[in-house]
């Protein structure tokens, strides 16, 4: 069944196996504090959660069972958050090729875009206040696709995002 | 164009510094309308008043600074050497905002009452860009607005040299179509006949609920019938009255919704025309069109029924706002308006078809209601006749089986040397086209447990919404996106 479907491939009009494979551009890392931007996140989540549970636990006194359970299914998940910012770190990259950029993201649902530069609608570069004090930048592609179709990369180093959205404003305009 | 220049990143309008205020106070009094109606209210002490009084003054004196902040950082320019717009915003954040000349769809004016009482003008800048609005500039005096976007419009068209005979249709009625078809009351009568009848009884249930909340008819029109022994004949005969009205009801909501389809086929523009209450007419450009679609289902096909779906390319996330259904029409027709929107041949070489795995898994999703049943008739004997609940789980699971062995045969995406087809459906058989270079982008996806098999999911994103397809074979999938990939950056056609 497989090899049948290959060999018709090769039918179309063009050789398919001699055209530039994106499953084989290698992907750029994140910046570092990418890493830290997300465990920062994390803790955020636990300081909060552990408040929630410390006034509980002080209302609740008689039922410190559920407290406990309740922290207990906490700490797992707030375990496999971290374990997840580690995963994430590790496996996110982008590549910019001559004519697109490929976005891949994701630990247990892994997900690659890839969106070609003449489609692109714009780009734009963000900052929150965390961003700003840890030194990162989110590039935005936005294509008239929907949000499914845009790519958002996070914690890049700002001067990289900069220059990536400079590449990539210069690179629409050469195809519009 | 020598008044006003808008190289150098400027600022709005100082009077728009008034705007933002007012906005910014508008949002906190939104958001904290609990809290001001509170000491409406409630008798509060002198001191809490103060506080209180001290509070408002220091919020005010904020959200001033706030306004004053997002008014001094809120810069847009026009970049003549990068071709493009650029916006300048935030106050906590920096975010810059880069619109491409040839990007821009439409320039708009707006104004809304305070706008209006402190004589500015916001300037929308549209893009086919996911966002609905998005960029405005909300404070602008009115030369200087019709000026940006006299400008920003020029600019548009510099770049788009060969559209120049952009400009809307000329007058359409006085010219003869290439051919014309027309879809008359015996044709809607039968299609009304073979639709879904479901549409037209949730419409009356509709109905009665509203019916009975307004005029509180619990005591005339009882829905339940008391007697147990009655119940048999009495719901079916209840049933088949429903259906019947049901029938009516979507054979005239057909009638009165298609009335007098008209389809007029000019050199360059597909008009058509419809409806006996609201009557539609809409001229469709072939470059307009982003998706295809074509809907039967057997009796329909039979009947030389088909209906046409065209989707066209949509600023949101919203499909159906922006979807033109043409019902009614017979197979030559349709392959004539595949003719005029597709310059070439739809020639299907290879399928593409779901891993085995996505039929199991549909079906043993598809078992946790037999399951958790099985355990409920375990669990409560006395209650239920076992041998009952049994018989019902078993025809649930045969069904549910052929149910999902037939989808999954009609799923498979075809591929040929310009377009994706994709077919679905069981009994509402559903052909999407796409042609290859319409596409936006496109996205892979694998959960972890697909990656041992090599199995990904597809999703081609068009500018009038996704198609998605399930658990193909990586080996299959990665020639074909690099094929798509080639067949979209090496087209000097334009999507739209």
């Amino acid at each position: 069944m497989d090899s049948i479907a290959e060999d018709k491939f090769s039918n179309l009009s063009i050789e398919v196996a001699s055209l530039p494979r994106y499953e084989e551009a290698g992907l750029t890392s994140l910046a570092p504090n990418y890493l830290l931007k997300r465990n920062i996140n994390t803790l955020i989540s636990l300081l909060v959660f552990s408040a929630i549970l410390a006034v509980v636990y002080f209302f609740l006194s008689d039922f410190p069972f559920y407290v406990f359970l309740g922290g207990g299914v906490f700490l797992v998940i707030i375990g496999w958050s971290f374990f997840t910012n580690f995963q994430l770190m590790k496996r996110n990259g982008y590549s910019l090729r001559e004519l697109d950029i490929i976005y891949k993201r994701g630990f247990l649902f892994e997900k690659t875009t890839v969106v070609p530069f003449n489609r692109v609608q714009h780009v734009s570069v963000e900052r929150s206040l965390l961003d700003k004090f840890l030194n990162l930048s989110t590039l935005k592609v936005f294509t008239a696709g929907g949000s499914g179709s845009d790519v958002n990369i996070p914690g890049l180093k700002p001067d990289t995002a900069t220059s990536l959205k400079e590449e990539i404003s210069e690179r629409i305009a050469r195809h519009a | 164009m020598p008044e006003y220049d808008f190289s150098k990143p400027q600022r709005q309008s100082g009077i728009g510094l008034i705007l933002i205020f007012t906005t910014v106070l508008y949002h906190l009094v939104r958001n904290l309308w609990v809290i001001i109606v509170y000491f409406l209210v409630r008798e509060v002490s002198q001191r809490t008043l103060l506080l209180a009084t001290l509070g408002v003054i220091v919020v005010l004196f904020l959200s001033l600074l706030y306004s004053i902040a997002a008014f001094f950082k809120f810069k847009f320019h026009i970049d003549q050497e990068n071709r493009e717009f650029v916006l300048q915003k935030g106050v906590f954040s920096s975010d810059v905002i880069n619109v491409p000349f040839s990007k821009i769809q439409q320039v708009n004016f707006k104004r809304n009452l305070l706008q209006r009482v402190i004589g500015v003008y916001s300037i929308v800048i549209e893009t086919a860009g996911s966002q609905q609005k998005e960029v405005e500039i909300k404070a602008l005096s009115q030369d200087k607005a019709n000026e940006l976007s006299e400008q920003l419009m020029s600019l548009k068209h510099s770049e788009e040299v060969e559209e120049t005979s952009e400009d809307e249709i000329p007058e359409t009625n006085n010219r003869t179509p290439k051919w014309h078809f027309k879809v008359g009351v015996p044709t809607l009568l039968k299609l009304g006949l073979t639709s879904n009848y479901l549409r037209g009884v949730a419409i009356i249930i509709t109905f009665y609920f509203t019916l009975r909340e307004q005029f509180m008819l619990e005591d005339t029109l009882p829905i339940e019938i008391p007697n147990q022994s009655f119940v048999g004949t009495g719901s079916l005969v209840f049933i088949l009255i429903l259906l019947l009205i049901g029938m009516f009801i979507t054979i005239a909501e057909t009638v009165i919704k298609y009335y007098d389809l008209n389809l007029k086929r000019y050199s360059d523009a597909l008009q058509v025309e419809m409806g006996l209450r609201t009557n539609t007419r809409v001229s469709l450009k072939e470059n307009r069109v982003q998706l295809f679609e074509v809907v039967t289902n057997p009796l329909q096909q039979w009947l030389d029924l088909y209906q046409l779906k065209l989707s066209l390319a949509s600023s949101e996330n919203d499909l159906k706002k922006s979807q033109i259904k043409i019902p009614g029409l017979p197979p030559n027709i349709i392959s004539e308006v595949k003719d005029f929107f597709f310059k070439t041949e739809v020639t299907e070489k290879t399928f593409l078809v779901p891993h085995k795995i996505y039929l199991l898994r549909k079906i043993s999703r598809g078992m946790i209601p037999a399951v958790i049943g099985l355990l409920a008739a375990y669990f409560y004997q006395e209650m239920l006749s076992f041998a009952l609940i049994g018989g019902i789980l078993s025809l649930y699971v045969v069904l549910l089986t052929v149910y999902n062995f037939f989808y999954y045969r009609r799923l498979k995406l075809s591929v040929s040397d310009e377009f994706l087809v994709k077919y679905s459906g069981i009994w509402n058989r559903r052909q999407q086209y796409i042609e290859m270079y319409r596409l936006q982008s496109i996205s892979i996806q694998q959960p972890i447990w697909y990656k041992r098999r090599g199995l990904v999911n597809l999703t081609f994103h068009s500018a009038a919404g996704d198609i998605r397809f399930p658990v193909l074979r990586i080996s299959e999938v990665q020639p074909l996106i690099n094929y798509l990939l080639y067949k979209i950056e090496s087209t000097s056609k334009e999507w739209m």
